[in-house]
């Protein structure tokens, strides 16, 4: 396999540019914090002992490799190319997220930090943090947009469970820019005894490159395990795009293979046509300089950000990783979107034909494949990077498919509880 | 000369310290935050630093955030604040600061927000997630400079002294200090180590220094005025505004600036 930290001609520039995107954009109190990560990132990089803890961590904690499975039975059904699902689903946590938080987290204690905060919006990167940091006995603050609270309550049940504070945000949103917000402010105040760890390609300069190098094992595992499957690379590779760090981590082995095409899949919401139905930066979006990096921004005419919305939380963002609007000026990164309806159905169409329940953000990726796969002849093959398992949207996919029993049930619970409170 | 150099002359030779006072430019409403900005001139201040507000300001406390947040949901558009910001420069004498977040001025086009702003006699910024390292892409002091604007530089206690010696080569007028770690929001108490850290800031800049962040009381301007030349209060008067009665607020605003004004005298 690749080594854990390799180069490609899409990485930044010295200053953490993509091109015209990325940078530094941040309040004069964090130049010095970032300055520090920048270094600590370059040495630790640069270090046999860091890769080597790392990959024991990535082996033993969250069970890498994850499997390439062949989907043969949705595959067959589509009667198109084959699809290949990279299952991110089965790391420890339930998601990718858990690569980075591992990555970060072994650097925050090689810096010497004893405090971490993090913002989440499904919060499958707050749970990733709050692991990691009882995992590392840090203390923990995670930021989370009420909206998201609201609806992601197992993630932060767990997050509590595990010790870390769950900080609701009640600005603006209350979504995941608002969180973004929320933690950069913490980390202006507690700099010198806190690290904050990004959940994605994102942020100022060195988040969105370290965040990607942290999550490259996911696509030089695939480079590797395609080839088992008798297919010496993949055709087409599919990832959502909320920040980048599922499809980033998965793209980075393929950037310098032209013949490998790379899809990224926005979330499109109720439909792109209306800014506020939906979280598709490419769908109306426009350059902006945001929460310390230049990106691409659903905003409006002043500039002002504005609201988003998708079925998934982990989409629900009004920015995205400078790298990969860098990736699609340069024409190596095609991307589309799938709306909550066909992220519905692709769960859906997953789950019956594989037995596997895809988080509502990897069905995303999933819609794409099913809408591609019928248009391919059968000796090629589509790798989908499914990010997260289903678990956490247990509440959101019940809803949206109406199950009656499951508002039943939730009720039965509620009036046990009230019960035995008068008991 | 530029109003920012002209007023810093000023308190020089009159040996007292300078008063920066902020608002933020549609809080609660546009009309009476626009009396606010001529009460603040009234009351004393020599420096008017008004708030162009912003979706997310990342280094802005709750009582600013809040403020904000307020005048965006009353549908406020940044056009509309350049006419209210000229109508202010028209009716007060001192020197007005735009103080924004760098999203605002790179939308509307940085050249031609300078354009706009030196138009309704602004005469500097305040953009605090625009450092000097992007510069050289954003050209945001570039054209502040030729458009007689004073783009403002900042320093923290974290700025190291390499940073410092950066920073000194692209500051004009005056450099806005950040009292301590972390963001805008009145505080009782100034951090212990500000004599020291600006003490420190003094080696490596040889320029007029303004403090802001945490600013409330007269005698935290007595204390500034000791070791800086500019003393910048924020949430403090926003403060001000939601404990007082409607009525009364813009007077109990005036007093209490009176009173800031006050402690400027050394
Ligand atoms: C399972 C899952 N997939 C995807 C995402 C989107 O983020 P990114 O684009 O950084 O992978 C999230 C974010 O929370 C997530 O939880």
């Amino acid at each position: 396999m690749k080594e854990l930290f390799f180069k490609t001609s899409y990485d930044a520039d010295d200053r953490g540019h993509f091109g015209a995107y990325g940078g530094r954009y941040v309040p004069e109190m964090l130049m010095p914090a970032l300055e520090e990560l920048e270094k600590a990132y370059d040495d630790a990089r640069r270090d046999p002992g860091f890769a080597r803890d790392l990959t024991d961590l990535y082996h033993h904690f969250s069970g890498r490799p994850t499997p390439l499975y062949h989907a043969q039975n949705l595959s067959r059904q589509l009667g198109g190319a084959q699809i290949f699902i990279k299952n991110e689903g089965l790391n420890h946590t339930g998601a990718h997220k858990i690569n980075h938080c591992l990555g970060q987290a072994l650097l925050a204690q090689r810096m010497g930090k004893k405090r971490i905060i993090a913002e989440t919006g499904a919060g499958q990167h707050g749970l990733a943090t709050a692991t990691v940091a009882a995992r590392f006995g840090f203390e923990c603050t995670v930021f989370m947009g009420e909206v998201d609270v609201a609806r992601q309550r197992p993630n932060v049940f767990w997050m509590e469970q595990l010790g870390t504070e769950v900080r609701p945000v009640g600005f603006g949103s209350r979504t995941l820019k608002d969180a973004v917000n929320a933690a950069l402010k913490d980390w202006i105040a507690t700099v010198e005894t806190t690290h904050y760890i990004i959940g994605s390609c994102l942020g100022p300069h060195p988040y969105p490159s370290m965040n990607r190098d942290f999550q490259a094992i996911v696509g030089a595992e695939v480079e590797d395990q395609i080839q088992d499957h008798g297919f010496p690379k993949p055709d087409y590779v599919i990832a959502c795009v909320g920040g980048g760090s599922n499809s980033l981590g998965i793209f980075n082995a393929f950037l310098d293979d032209p013949e490998v095409h790379l899809i990224g899949v926005e979330a499109g919401g109720k439909g792109v046509e209306k800014l506020g139905d939906h979280a598709a930066r490419f769908e109306g979006g426009r350059p902006g300089v945001v929460e310390g990096y230049k990106s691409f921004f659903l905003q409006d005419t002043d500039g002002q950000l504005t609201h988003t919305h998708s079925i998934s939380a982990g989409l629900d963002y009004a920015g995205v990783g400078p790298q990969i609007v860098y990736l699609k000026d340069r024409g190596r990164l095609h991307l589309t979107y799938a709306t909550d309806e066909q992220a519905i159905a692709a769960f859906r169409m997953l789950a019956s034909t594989e037995g596997i329940l895809p988080a509502l953000e990897s069905s995303h990726a999933v819609a794409e494949a099913i809408k591609l796969a019928p248009t391919l002849p059968q000796k090629k093959s589509i790798v989908v990077n499914l990010s997260g398992r289903g678990d956490k949207d247990i509440f959101i996919v019940a809803e949206a498919v109406k199950d009656s029993k499951w508002l039943d049930f939730l009720q039965s619970v509620i009036d046990r509880e009230k019960q035995s409170d008068t008991k | 000369m530029n109003k920012i150099s002209e007023r810093l002359d000023q308190l020089k030779t009159s040996n007292t310290t300078g008063l920066m006072t902020h608002l933020v430019l549609g809080y609660p409403d546009m009309p009476t935050s626009i009396e606010i900005a001529r009460t603040l001139a009234r009351g004393g201040a020599d420096f008017l630093e008004i708030q162009i507000p912003f979706s997310d300001p990342v280094a802005d406390g709750p009582t600013i955030m809040t403020a904000n947040q307020t005048a965006l949901d009353r549908g406020i558009t940044v056009p509309e604040c350049l006419r209210a910001i000229s109508e202010i420069c028209e009716q007060v004498d001192i020197p007005v600061l735009i103080m924004s977040y760098y999203n605002l001025v790179f939308s509307y086009g940085t050249a031609e927000f300078c354009t706009a702003a030196q138009k309704s006699g602004v005469s500097g910024l305040i953009i605090p997630d625009m450092p000097i390292e992007e510069e050289q892409d954003e050209l945001l002091f570039q054209h502040a400079d030729e458009h007689d604007l004073i783009n403002i530089t900042f320093v923290s206690p974290a700025t190291s002294k390499v940073r410092l010696e950066k920073i000194a080569t692209f500051t004009r007028g005056f450099t806005y200090c950040f009292s301590t770690y972390g963001i805008t929001g009145s505080r009782t108490e100034l951090d212990s180590h500000l004599a020291s850290y600006i003490g420190e800031v003094r080696k490596h800049l040889d320029l007029p220094l303004g403090i802001g962040f945490g600013i409330k009381t007269p005698d935290h301007i007595r204390q500034i005025g000791k070791i800086a030349d500019i003393a910048i209060v924020g949430s403090a008067i926003i403060d001000q505004y939601n404990t007082a009665s409607p009525d009364h607020a813009l007077q109990q605003i005036g007093s209490y600036v009176g009173s800031l004004k006050a402690a400027t005298r050394r």
